[in-house]
């Protein structure tokens, strides 16, 4: 997370350096050769209490480059001394926001470099070298060829870790042809001395090896014995880590002998491992010697520190007296924060809470006029269900008692025409053959008009009681089907002033329900006395169409017609439509006065 | 007591012998097998059963026995039932006693007869009938088929037609079938083809 705050820094001030370099780029052009030609610092090895130094300074005199210096040099020595790179990034991301502050473009550029060489191993090697181009491109622009040197050495080195060794080797032979022609030893140096951490990092102990002697070689080239010091040193505890502890303890010595200062730190960790090394090979008595030195110097050491350290406490209690005023000042702020975020979220909160309060109205009111209308629906829909079974019930009601007084109604004329048939008719007809046999034994009766007049009033009463009884029971249509009932009784109408009737049939009559054969039978019974007594006919047309689902009766007349809106034709329609309406069908009337009538029925068969 | 009137009145005739007298159906059968009379006067009015049926297994049983038919039905479903499962004669119940004598001796002598009345029924009923689609005589139209046709014609759909000639749909379809029967037609094309044929839409 750490990490990431870091390069969130080094993201950031890259944009917002694009609007502070186009102020400041002349100034650093014309200050460029004199003021970064040597950077003072940033190519000393400093000890731990020179850091801390520089930071008290830095920050009791409120100069941010100071800070920024010094948390650089932190960032490197923690680097060197715990080999954790993780805080040293942290260190270096701070410590180039601060020389951004500061306003030194160079330093923020070489501090950016810096730590992009570390960005590789966080997986962002395309970044690194985009911020190395940065600072490339800016060291190239201020013609400051040492950095522009040391840039490239480190783009090689991210191009080597991202795996591109063709581009490294290209950019390792520019380092090399421009420090050779530098003539910068020091810069040379610096380089080797990184990858030689770098190296020990990655346990590389032969190649740094290597370099750490290059670096000794270097150092004495160009005299700088601090150096070929720290060479010497380098060489024999990478030696030591490496697992050789004669060439580590002859490294050692050397840089025993060629260190300087008495009270060096360096001096104090020549001992420490010269102690440790003599362990290794078990000549105890000299690395207890060593260690008792290195105890004793870290003493001296110690006593310097102590005084350091007061002179540092007594800077940082200034700082910490304005750092505690700083800090009540925000507290303050933060309060008055506090109390209006609190009014803030009050606000918000009275806000949400009536938001709430109207959204749950909304959704009631509508909840409760949706049920309104859900309600209404429903009692509207039961109203119609009910309606409807009523209607369905009358209906019901109306046809089964419509059956029963058809029914009662056929069965009172069955009887009544058995009646007829049978004992009316049988009596009639026994009278007249008695009749008949006693002329037949008394030839004066023959010969009397009275006689003969009673015979033929007998004879009009048995021809009437059998009409009669004919009418009221059509008995072929039950032997014989409607066809030839509806035929048998077209057939009986006839004689003077008896319209023609044609009758046409088509289709098959027999197997129809007996129900609607008789109730068809008696619509075309009714309908032809209609035509015959009411509308003065001189031409009927009777028709029967049987199809498979339907039986249709066709009456057609010529007659006087009528107006079927405004006549009514009493019992007649009226009973005529009872029975359509009994047996399913559907009556169709066609007439208008002067026009003849023609009526259909149109009866479904289940 | 008809029956009783009637053999008093044939007792009178001297060529006559009535040889037995049945009050139902089943009666009637065995009296006949028995008796082997020459000719049966038999009632359709049977109380247990249809004079028709009784004719028709007499003719399967006794087919010597002539039938004389004795109905108040002037019909010509009966008659022509009647004749058609084996009656020599038909007469009407309230025939008289010369006319009942004289069909009982056609038929003895192997003739059949059929009174006065039941002629003029079958008469009327051959003269009324018109049998549909017969080839030498176009079939009745009525007016509203007509109407329906010559839409039909002028390729009007059935809502067109139903529309126009203020019927439901139902209605049409129903005339369209009647159409259809008489016409003796499968389809519209058929019933045009019909109707131009017939020269039944003359315009």
């Amino acid at each position: 997370m750490e990490n990431n705050r870091g390069l969130k820094h080094g993201r950031i001030y890259r944009h917002a350096l694009a609007r502070v370099l186009k102020i400041r780029v002349l100034l650093f052009l014309c200050m460029a050769p004199f003021a970064l030609w040597s950077q003072p610092g940033f190519e000393e090895r400093l000890s731990f209490d020179q850091i801390q130094m520089i930071l008290s300074e830095g920050i009791a005199q409120r100069d941010v480059g100071k800070q920024a210096l010094g948390w650089y040099k932190w960032a490197i020595y923690r680097e060197q001394e715990t080999l954790n790179r993780d805080s040293a990034f942290q260190y270096l991301a701070r410590s180039v926001d601060l020389f951004l502050i500061a306003g030194d473009t160079t330093a923020y550029y070489r501090a950016r470099a810096e730590l992009a060489t570390r960005l590789p191993e966080r997986g962002m090697a395309e970044e690194a070298l985009q911020m190395q181009q940065e600072a490339l491109d800016y060291f190239r622009k201020t013609q400051n060829k040492r950095l522009e040197t040391l840039v490239l050495a480190q783009m090689a080195r991210v191009y080597q870790l991202k795996g591109d060794t063709a581009q490294a080797s290209v950019l390792k032979k520019a380092f090399r042809d421009k420090g050779l022609m530098l003539q910068d030893t020091f810069l040379l140096i610096t380089v080797f001395l990184d990858d030689i951490s770098r190296l020990q990092i990655e346990q590389n102990y032969r190649d740094a090896i290597s370099l750490a002697f290059r670096v000794l070689e270097l150092a004495q080239q160009s005299r700088r014995p601090d150096v070929a010091t720290f060479a010497e040193y380098q060489i024999g505890i990478l030696n030591r880590q490496a697992g050789d502890h004669y060439m580590a303890l002859r490294f050692l010595k050397r840089a025993e002998r060629s260190v300087s200062a008495a009270y060096d730190p360096l001096r104090r960790d020549i001992y420490r491992y010269l102690s440790a090394t003599y362990s290794a090979l078990d000549s105890l008595p000299k690395a207890l010697e060593y260690a008792t030195r290195h105890i004793e110097l870290g003493d001296t050491l110690l006593s310097r520190d102590r005084i350091a350290t007061s002179q540092r406490l007594a800077v940082q209690y200034g700082e910490k007296e304005r750092s505690r005023q700083l800090a009540e000042l925000a507290k303050e702020m933060a309060a008055v924060e506090l109390s209006k975020r609190q009014q803030r979220d009050f606000f918000y909160a009275i806000l949400l809470f009536f938001g709430a309060i109207i959204l749950a109205l909304f959704f009631m009111v509508r909840d409760y006029r949706h049920r309104l209308a859900t309600n209404r629906v429903i009692t509207e829909q039961n109203e119609k269900i009910n309606q409807q079974t009523i209607r369905q019930l009358e209906d019901a009601l109306r046809i089964e008692s419509m059956q029963s007084i058809l029914e009662g109604q056929e069965s009172e004329r069955k009887r009544i025409a058995n009646d007829l048939h049978d004992s009316l008719g049988g009596l009639l007809a026994a009278t007249k053959m008695r009749l008949e046999n006693l002329s037949g034994k008394l030839p004066v009766l023959g010969q009397n008009e009275e006689f003969g007049k009673i015979q033929g009033l007998l004879n009009d009463t048995i021809t009437e009681t059998r009409q009669i009884a004919r009418n009221l029971q059509p008995g072929s249509l039950h032997q014989f089907g409607l066809m030839k009932a509806v035929r048998d009784l077209i057939v009986r109408f006839r004689g003077d002033g008896v319209p023609t009737i044609d009758f046409q049939h088509f289709g098959e009559f027999n197997g129809i329900d007996h129900t609607i054969a008789l109730n068809c039978y008696r619509i075309v019974q009714e309908l032809l006395q209609n035509s015959i007594k009411h509308a003065q006919a001189t031409e009927i047309l009777v028709q029967l169409t049987r199809t498979e689902n339907e039986l249709a009766l066709l009456v057609e007349d010529n007659g006087i017609g009528y107006d079927p809106q405004t006549v009514s034709r009493g019992m007649g329609t009226d009973n005529l439509s009872q029975r359509v309406q009994f047996i399913h069908g559907e009556i169709s009337i066609q007439t208008s006065p002067g026009q003849g009538a023609s009526t259909m029925i149109t009866v479904p068969l289940a | 007591m008809f029956a009783e009137g009637l053999e008093s009145m044939l007792k009178g005739e001297s060529d006559f012998e009535v040889c037995g007298r049945a009050r139902n159906a089943a009666d009637t059968l065995q009296q006949v097998l028995e008796m082997h009379p020459d000719v049966l006067l038999l009632d359709i009015n049977l109380p247990d059963k249809s004079g028709l049926d009784v004719c028709k297994q007499l003719r399967a049983e006794s087919p010597d026995v002539k039938i004389l038919a004795l109905s108040m039905h002037n019909d010509e479903s009966y008659i022509s039932a009647m004749l058609s499962l084996g009656a020599q004669g038909y007469v009407l119940k309230n025939t008289g006693r010369v006319e009942l004598c004289a069909a009982i001796r056609a038929l003895a002598e192997g003739r059949t007869y059929f009174s006065q009345e039941v002629t003029d029924t079958m008469m009327q009923s051959l003269m009324r009938e018109r049998k549909g689609g017969t080839p030498k005589e176009p079939p009745k139209i009525s007016r509203r088929e007509r109407e329906v046709l010559k839409l039909i014609m002028d390729e009007r759909t059935t809502q067109e037609i139903a529309a126009q000639l203020f019927l439901s749909e139902k209605t049409v379809e129903s005339h369209r079938a009647a159409l259809l029967a008489k016409l003796g037609a499968r389809n519209t094309a058929g019933l045009v083809k019909a109707a131009i044929q017939w020269k039944i839409i003359e315009d």
